[in-house]
């Protein structure tokens, strides 16, 4: 792509839009791995393409902070409560895809909360 | 109304569900299965001691309140109604901006985006409020005005010493030449410190921005990041982010097609702990040996390759783009005293929930203990944190209730330090600690100055001494002779700041201290040489357990006959003293 000049990051901003319907974040920092974080992603990428989830987004991060509950990932569905779950082996994943991305049905364990709130949406709000 | 979600958190979980019980029970009763949705839920975003309930998505928090007021909680939760008795809310003096949080004591300006956004993605970034910062910096400000925003922001570096960013970002500007360099010092090395590594693999382009933004107030092109080569995810992000900003021309040649340029190179450390010490950094950078050299000059005046210099830590440079966005009075409101804005802790150790969090300034160490991390694990009793890693020291009980700020923590002789927060139990001993901490020091002193080479191998001599029984009341003045002698000579904080483990601990817990060396005796039983197990022979029933998880097979016996223990092949894991089921085993 051209190189950006003076503008074009806020116009970039204004256009940027997801194309998907919804998200799941997965926690991929070295820690994450270390706890397993990139099976659950693997086990995610081959299931959501077979279920033919495509119109949900797989995503990595960073380290969230919460290491007493590694691997950990949120789903952000539109129209629900974005939900952190923690402590995510191979059958919580399993069941978060038939339940919560499929049904849109909250799976009734493992949930966490995120100690904060995303501020930092709010200090660079335009 | 929209659908409820109820999530409940109780204490214990496994004992008792009386509240997620009720709450389902009546929802069922009322048959309002498809308004209101109880979860379980092992963790809310604090802790206390009695349940707490979280109800989605009006994001109301219920604290403290009793069983028999459930019934009133759940009518107003089946009316869409709120109970404000019960709602929590933080009240915040060291937070009074409008972004805080009033559900949590923490407060993330830092890890701002880590844990939110892809790091190997920059348009995530760019549309998160990403270069907006560079942008106005580059174009709407001058350097000296940037230089004043920072400088009034009080922001102080995150590394440990805390000498005011702005100030040194002042002073390399004064002077002459054309040439200077801009540094970032991604070498964390404190054992159970890793501030540093989460953000480069959370959020590696507000370093590029930050650093950026430095680059052109202090008017140089050309920058590094000095980082261990044992992080590398963090390495490999960071360059998949070089590349990505220098695509998009956010780096490079004429930045955002402003006639200022400014280039970033990565810069590896093979992992010696003085290379986070800036002189020795920077003769790394340069390819020498990585030993520290005495300051003045300092970096600021003759740095890397003899020109002016100023080097930050990871966590100083990602504050500086919420503070061009936001403005130095918005970041200085934040925080106590001389110490503003937020900081970084990784909490380790024996405690519930270990993480990474970021407090503003002027939290108390209670808070983070307890309110944030959930406690001492295992619900054991709470002996002491070690904050600031090697060269920091301990903070016994009686000063949880403390402000956690640059002086304060001064004042008590430990220090803020690069963020590593490891707490201690009733099970550690301190002699024992510091003894690692000492060896640690050890093993990393470069051996330039004779001082911290010398006085630290003799400082873990006598502590080895003291653990082995041998200790001698004689030996505590040698102790603080030598710990003076080393604050005071070495050539950087890694010699002066070796002894301070043992000197505050030996304020703190003299006892324990004499209690090994004039009774020879360690009661957390952690100095194995120490102790002495033997088995009383009026409780042992002769199951053969302690026998069997024995891994020098040294206890032996007849079944269902008293065994004994051959005390000259024991190794003293412990092994027989917490399995046996009779409390048969005596240490001694």
């Amino acid at each position: 792509m051209e190189k950006m000049k003076k503008g074009d990051l806020a116009n970039f901003r204004r256009n940027y839009k997801s194309a998907y319907k919804g998200e799941v974040v997965i926690s991929m920092g070295t820690c994450g791995i270390a706890a397993g974080g990139d099976v659950i992603y693997k086990l995610f990428e081959a299931e959501m393409k077979e279920k033919g989830l495509d119109n949900i987004k797989l995503k990595k991060t960073g380290c969230l902070g919460m290491c007493f509950c590694e691997p950990n990932l949120v789903v952000k569905i539109d129209g629900m409560p974005d939900i952190l779950y923690g402590n995510v082996d191979e059958r919580t994943a399993l069941l978060i895809m038939n339940e919560h991305l499929t049904k849109k049905r909250i799976v009734n364990f493992n949930t966490i909360f995120m100690p904060t709130n995303d501020i930092g949406k709010k200090i660079f709000k335009d | 109304m929209e659908k409820q979600h109820v999530f409940v958190w109780e204490p214990d979980p496994s004992k008792n569900k009386a509240v997620y019980n009720y709450l389902v029970k009546k929802v069922n009763e009322k048959d309002l299965g498809d308004k209101v949705e109880i979860y379980r839920s092992s963790y809310i975003g604090l802790t206390s001691s009695k349940p707490i309930i979280r109800i989605l998505p009006s994001d109301t928090i219920y604290k403290d309140f009793e069983q028999e007021d459930l019934g009133e909680i759940f009518e107003a939760l089946s009316a869409g109604k709120k109970v404000d008795r019960f709602s929590c809310e933080y009240e915040s003096k060291i937070t009074p901006v409008p972004e805080r949080d009033c559900h949590s004591k923490q407060f993330k300006i830092v890890l701002r985006n880590v844990g939110y956004l892809d790091p190997e993605n920059i348009d995530e970034y760019i549309a998160r409020g990403g270069y907006k910062a560079m942008e106005k910096a580059i174009f709407d400000m001058t350097p000296d005005q940037i230089i004043k925003e920072v400088k009034d922001s009080g922001l102080r570096g995150r590394g440990g010493a805390g000498f005011s960013t702005g100030l040194k970002w002042e002073l390399t500007r004064k002077e002459p030449g054309a040439e200077k360099y801009v540094i970032c010092n991604a070498d964390e090395g404190d054992p159970g410190a890793y501030m540093d590594r989460s953000v480069l693999e959370g959020d590696p382009h507000t370093i590029i921005e930050g650093m950026v933004i430095g680059g052109f107030a202090v008017g140089c092109t050309e920058g590094f990041i000095y980082i261990r080569a044992e992080y590398p995810l963090a390495i490999q992000r960071l360059e998949i982010a070089l590349a990505a900003a220098r695509k998009y021309g956010l780096l490079g040649k004429n930045i955002l097609g402003s006639d200022f340029s400014f280039n970033i190179e990565l810069r590896w450390g093979a992992g010696a702990f003085v290379c986070g010490e800036e002189t020795a950094l920077m003769a790394s950078i340069e390819g020498k040996r990585g030993n520290p050299t005495p300051r003045p000059p300092f970096p600021s005046q003759s740095g890397l390759w003899k020109k002016p210099t100023f080097i930050n830590n990871v966590e100083t440079w990602a504050n500086i783009a919420p503070i061009i966005e936001k403005g130095s009075a918005w970041f200085s409101a934040i925080g106590v005293g001389r110490s503003k804005g937020t900081k970084v802790f990784a909490v380790t150790g024996k405690i519930r929930n270990p993480g990474l969090i970021e407090v503003p300034m002027g939290t108390t160490l209670r808070e983070i203990v307890y309110d944030i991390s959930g406690g001492v694990f295992n619900n054991k009793k709470f002996k002491a944190v070690q904050t600031g890693g090697p060269g920091g020291g301990v903070i016994p009980e009686k000063f949880l209730d403390m402000s956690v700020d640059y002086e304060t923590l001064q004042s008590i002789g430990s220090m803020m330090g690069s963020g590593g927060l490891i707490v201690m139990d009733e099970d550690d001993c301190m002699v024992d600690v510091n003894k690692f901490y000492l060896q640690f020091s050890v093993d990393e002193s470069c051996g330039k100055c004779a001082p911290c080479r010398i006085g630290g191998k003799q400082l873990l001599d006598i502590i080895s001494k003291i653990t082995e029984g041998n200790g001698d009341k004689k030996d505590i003045q040698k102790i603080r002779n030598i710990s003076m002698a080393m604050q005071k000579a070495s050539l950087c904080a890694l010699g002066q700041t070796t002894p301070n483990p043992v000197l505050s601990a030996l304020q703190y817990f003299e006892s324990e201290y004499m209690e090994h060396v004039t009774n020879k005796k360690c009661l957390t039983g952690k100095c194995k040489d120490l102790m002495h197990y033997s088995i009383i022979d009026e409780k042992c029933i002769g199951c053969g357990v302690c026998a069997m998880k024995c891994p020098a097979k040294c206890i032996s016996g007849e079944k269902k006959k008293p065994h004994t223990i051959d005390n000259s092949k024991c190794v003293k894991c412990g092994e027989c003293f917490s399995s046996c089921k009779f409390s048969a085993i005596k240490r001694s």
